[in-house]
């Protein structure tokens, strides 16, 4: 019996020792704790803030309320997803080229209606309205991001980004590397704070565009007691997962990050790279009912998918082009290898022209890169006003007498290719 | 060295290979840039331009034009901006207009659908012009 004692003593001493050591640690803890609780009273104010739901849908409604210190009140609300897109833009004025894979699929500022901005210049303190700076801004389609964040002092709601940012890359070109295909010399990549905060702000103007998508007006109902509420509601096409919300009064004071989840729930999905949600039915039915008219009507499909795809769902155009362009790879080999199973190609003609096409296809997608969502639809627009006069001439009687003379001789070639092809395997 | 001499089924035509490539380069940089096959406009090119007969261009073309795709779609892809979800989607939709299109251009008169086509892309091309009026 006594043997038996012994081991179970000294579990029983290790089970102590382990008991302590996990006590200790504690100990340890608590103290440390200790230790830095005078120094979380010297930090700046805080804001509270809490939201009424951790999860939201598009559309829903959210109810953000908090305590604001005293002598201060919520005058921004700054929102940003957590997934990140890729965006670039060039600089037409020094001709470089920023590019950044951190820029978030979705941002927002909102500000409080009744907030009036105040800014130092050189002394003396003018105070405007922000309502009057907005209004001025939404009018103005020439609108800078820079100006706007600087004149409404939103710049001060303008964290999130900057932030998660890690690197912009810039590259300096010139107009013969375009032509050539390159971006050109890539420079070192921004690392001074400032020069990334404006470049941030930039690159997300370049992506939302719009002002009004960007910037919202709201109430923002600060009580006398300190407390504050607001209610804000993301579109259905944001991106899914988590959200950072902050809520601002001014440069120091904030509140600590809260995280919202957008649910999307099938049939809406995520596109990663587009950076939005959809109902995946959506693109599919008007790719199937262009590309089928496209069909018909001998043309493809593209032409009228991609600006479809812009107008209607806010798609950038780098996007657009980049994954309309291959979907029809499958189809293209398909008819090449049907139309070669009967001899029915000139290698020599085909790879001749091909070649010079081959050189085009690598410098297109670069321009595209290059151009802005407004010159691109110009460019397209031509090209679309183009094709339909090739279209409308294509009907004319002229057109479709020789093209029924040429179209009976097709035909004949095609029947005696097939032939020729059927007693060939015959023969062997 | 400019005239590429094509042999196809016996006959022989020429063609003026300076027209080929400038015009195949330049609907190339257009349609890569904006992402739609660039069929439409280089059929006629070797066609009316060239002065080559249909039945050699309709293979050759479309042989031309993958050259085009295939590089564009690359290039595409390695700058990040293929969305491989929106390209499923897209062609999938597109695989099956190539099956249902041929069953339903036979009972349609293939005059009026492309005026209809080119209504739409004028409407669409002007939408895109940002002209005014255009709802």
């Amino acid at each position: 019996m006594r043997y038996k004692l012994k081991p179970r003593l000294s579990f029983f001493l290790y089970f102590l020792i382990f008991i302590f050591i996990i006590f200790s640690g504690n100990l340890f803890a608590q103290l440390q704790a200790n230790a830095n609780k005078p120094v979380t009273e010297t930090l700046p104010l805080k804001i509270e803030l809490q939201a009424d739901k951790s999860t939201f849908k598009g559309g829903e409604k959210i109810k953000l309320t908090g305590k604001v210190p005293e002598g201060y009140r919520v005058n921004f609300i700054e929102i940003t997803s957590k997934k990140k897109v890729q965006v670039s833009r060039l600089d037409r004025k020094d001709f470089k080229f920023y590019l950044s894979k951190e820029i978030p699929a979705f941002y927002q500022i909102w500000i409080a209606d009744d907030y009036v901005a105040k800014i130092d210049k050189n002394g003396t303190v003018e105070e405007k309205p922000v309502k009057e700076i907005y209004q001025k801004y939404k009018q103005d389609k020439k609108w800078r991001i820079g100006e706007f964040l600087k004149e409404s002092n939103a710049n001060i709601a303008f964290i999130t980004p900057v932030k998660e940012i890690k690197q912009i890359n810039v590259w300096k070109t010139t107009i013969l590397r375009a032509i050539i295909g390159a971006r050109g010399i890539k420079l070192e990549p921004l690392t001074d704070k400032k020069d990334i905060s404006k470049e941030t702000a930039r690159l997300i103007q370049t992506r939302f565009k719009g002002f009004g998508k960007i910037f919202v007006l709201t109430k923002i109902k600060n009580n006398p007691d300190g407390t504050f509420e607001a209610e804000i509601t993301l579109p259905g096409n944001a991106p899914k997962d988590e959200f950072t919300v902050l809520a601002i009064a001014d440069k120091e004071v904030k509140s600590d990050p809260i995280i919202l989840t957008h649910e999307v729930t099938f049939p809406k999905v995520y596109f990663p790279v587009a950076g939005t949600s959809t109902n995946i039915f959506g693109p599919f039915l008007l790719a199937l009912l262009i590309c089928t008219f496209g069909v018909i009507m001998g043309a493809g499909g593209g032409f009228i998918l991609n600006p479809m795809l812009i107008l209607i769902y806010g798609l950038p155009h780098g996007v657009v082009a980049g994954s309309v362009m291959p979907s029809v790879l499958f189809s293209q080999a398909a008819g090449i290898y049907n139309y070669s199973k009967i001899g029915f190609i000139s290698w020599k003609l085909g790879i001749g022209v091909g070649i010079f096409m081959l050189i085009g296809g690598f410098i297109g997608p670069l321009l595209n890169q290059f151009v802005t969502l407004e010159e691109y639809k110009f460019v397209f627009g031509i090209i679309l006003l183009i094709l339909a006069a090739l279209l409308l001439w294509q009907t004319t009687p002229g057109y479709i007498e020789k093209s029924k003379k040429e179209k009976a001789i097709l035909q004949e070639y095609l029947k005696r290719a097939k032939e020729a092809k059927e007693k060939k395997e015959i023969s062997k | 060295m400019t005239k590429l001499k094509i042999e196809f089924w016996g006959q022989e035509f020429v063609a003026n290979m300076i027209i080929g490539a400038i015009g195949g380069f330049l609907i190339a940089v257009a349609s890569s840039l904006g992402g739609f096959g660039g069929g439409p406009f280089v059929v006629p090119l070797l066609t009316v331009i060239m002065g080559l007969p249909i039945y050699v261009v309709v293979g050759s073309s479309l042989l031309a034009i993958f050259f085009n795709t295939l590089m564009a779609s690359s290039r595409y892809f390695f700058f990040g901006q293929t969305d491989l979800l929106l390209f499923g989607i897209m062609a999938i939709g597109a695989v099956s207009a190539g099956f249902i299109g041929p069953r339903i251009a036979k009972r349609l008169s293939p005059i009026w659908v492309k005026r209809v086509a080119a209504v739409g892309i004028i409407y669409l091309g002007l939408k895109l012009l940002g002209i005014p009026w255009i709802p």
